[in-house]
């Protein structure tokens, strides 16, 4: 037997009427309602001679057990638990869409601000979890606290017209959130290393979303804890979701890198020259004078596995599939170093004009030496035509 | 309203069914004498009916919503005696109207059974005519 205490009676009520609350057909002025009358009754037994504690007893009993409440009030009101279910299974895919994104904002915030100082990828990656776990945490401590003030039925009308403007607002968050996920992310591209990058997105497409899976699947669980039927739902729906977005972007690595356009052309700036050609859009006078700054008599060019990397034999071997995806990036990269090398020329001329001949060679040199290293036979045979083209610059 | 009263409103005396059909004509009754709150509604229920009558009494609750839904009765949360907020219940026109018609169709199955049983009474009912008597 519970020893008595001094808020014995009263702590008790307080977890009787929590208990109620959690119901999904209980309003919380139907549990407010329900503990008048507890306390009536309480009131009533006391006069009659029963401590606090027998008389929380035997008022509870006669009011009835939470569950048969619940089932009570939910077939008094089938349309008001129906709008309920429907709102929360809402609540948990917007819930799950904006929580995604803004860990995805923080990882590529942090990989952006710290990458170029840490070596490592899988320390930026792993930091970035640890802080996607805190906001979990507090997300998820957030939503216990919420229904344990309002409870879970979402469907009367007052708590329903709430949450049409909630959820509007949950969705434009969203949609912020994602836009700023998409600039982070392509912001965060062209200040890392490739390889910091391919560690630092293996972590966070799977310890992230394994992550996001268990603790969605566990807010459901603990929603759902004790119930009949609709917070189960929602937490198993909750799984699923997580489960497709695990499926979704643990298939998205292989092919991520070559199919995001720009932000993608920055992400492989391994080498020199790439970081040059990532510069070429938006700020051609930076590449043209990193261009001129670097050695490409020995270095390599490309990344492996990057568009241009690729020899004429091997480009022909690829499924049709990946080469179509492939093409335009091909066409997209040598254009930039078209523009690169129109740039340089110009400058060159400039240099001309002014009699500047230490200035001349330099960049006749650095033209010939490109040209020649593009015209070389492990090239694609476009490139190799570009190589050609500039050789021709080079003597002019 | 019968898997409501059937399921939640369970009483010593009554059977089920008795127990759905009757709750309702109760409770606008009660309400008929001045507005109520749902422990004094029971409160006066278990008095009217000599202690026979016994609801359970949480169930009441959800069978009180049902009825205001229907515009039975009308409801408004009120600061009680000790400073506490209580909900209060009336009974609204149509719930008049629908009392009215209740009471006729009651009294005239209870008068019907009246003169059916007092023409040839059960042994078993002799002491129940004899202590009983309002009807």
């Amino acid at each position: 037997m519970e020893k008595q205490t001094g808020t014995f009676p009263e702590e008790r009520i307080r977890h009787w009427r929590e208990r109620l609350s959690e119901r999904p057909g209980i309003r919380v002025e139907d549990a407010e309602e329900l503990e008048h009358h507890l306390r009536d009754t309480m009131q009533s037994l006391e006069r009659g001679g029963l401590d606090g504690a027998e008389a929380f007893l035997v008022a509870s009993r006669r009011v009835g057990p939470p569950v048969d409440l619940g089932e009570e009030y939910s077939k008094a009101r089938p349309m008001e638990v129906w709008r309920s279910r429907v709102l929360w299974m809402i609540t948990g895919i917007l819930g799950f869409w904006v929580l995604t994104g803004m860990g995805k904002v923080l990882a590529f915030g942090m990989v952006g601000l710290l990458g170029p100082w840490v070596s490592s990828g899988l320390l930026l990656g792993y930091g970035a979890l640890g802080l996607q776990a805190v906001g979990w945490v507090v997300a998820a401590q957030w939503v216990m606290t919420w229904t344990r003030r309002n409870g879970l039925a979402l469907g009367n009308e007052r708590v329903a017209g709430g949450m049409g403007g909630w959820l509007l607002f949950l969705f434009g968050l969203g949609v912020v959130v994602r836009m700023g996920e998409a600039v982070l992310g392509a912001w965060a591209a062209t200040r890392n290393t490739p390889t910091i990058l391919s560690q630092f997105y293996l972590v966070q497409m799977w310890a992230a979303h394994g992550l996001a899976l268990v603790l969605a699947g566990g807010m459901g669980w603990w929603l759902a804890r004790g119930k009949r039927l609709q917070g189960v739902r929602s937490g198993w729906l909750a799984v699923l979701l997580a489960m497709v977005q695990l499926l979704n972007v643990g298939c998205k690595p292989a092919t991520r890198p070559q199919a995001e356009g720009k932000a993608t052309q920055a992400a492989n700036a391994g080498t020199p020259f790439e970081h040059c050609l990532a510069l070429v859009e938006s700020d051609l006078n930076a590449a043209v004078t990193a261009f001129l700054k670097i050695d490409v008599t020995t270095a390599p060019l490309f990344t492996p596995g990057s568009p241009l990397a690729y020899s004429e034999a091997q480009f022909i071997k690829l499924p049709r599939s990946v080469s179509e995806q492939i093409h335009p990036q091909i066409l997209a990269d040598l254009s930039r170093i078209k523009q690169l090398i129109t740039e340089v020329k110009a400058r060159r001329l400039r240099a001309r004009q002014e009699s500047n001949s230490v200035l001349v060679e330099g960049h006749t040199r650095s033209l010939k030496t490109l040209g020649a290293r593009l015209e070389g036979a492990d090239q694609l045979q476009v490139t190799r035509l570009v190589g050609r083209s500039i050789t021709r610059i080079a003597a002019e | 309203l019968t898997n409501i009263a059937v399921l939640g409103l369970v009483t010593s005396m009554l059977s089920k069914e008795l127990v759905a059909a009757s709750t309702k004509p109760l409770v606008l009754g009660v309400l008929a004498e001045g507005e109520s709150y749902g422990y004094e509604l029971i409160q006066r229920i278990k008095e009217l009916s000599g202690g026979r009558i016994e609801w359970s009494e949480g169930m009441l609750y959800p069978f009180l919503h049902w009825m205001e839904d229907q515009g039975l009765i009308e409801s408004e949360w009120k600061a009680g005696e000790n400073g506490r907020r209580r909900k209060y219940y009336r009974l609204s026109q149509q719930g008049g109207r629908e009392l009215s018609q209740d009471r006729e169709q009651w009294l005239m199955v209870h008068k019907t059974l009246i003169k059916l049983w007092k023409s040839k009474p059960e042994p078993s009912l002799r002491n129940a005519y004899a202590t009983g008597g309002n009807g």
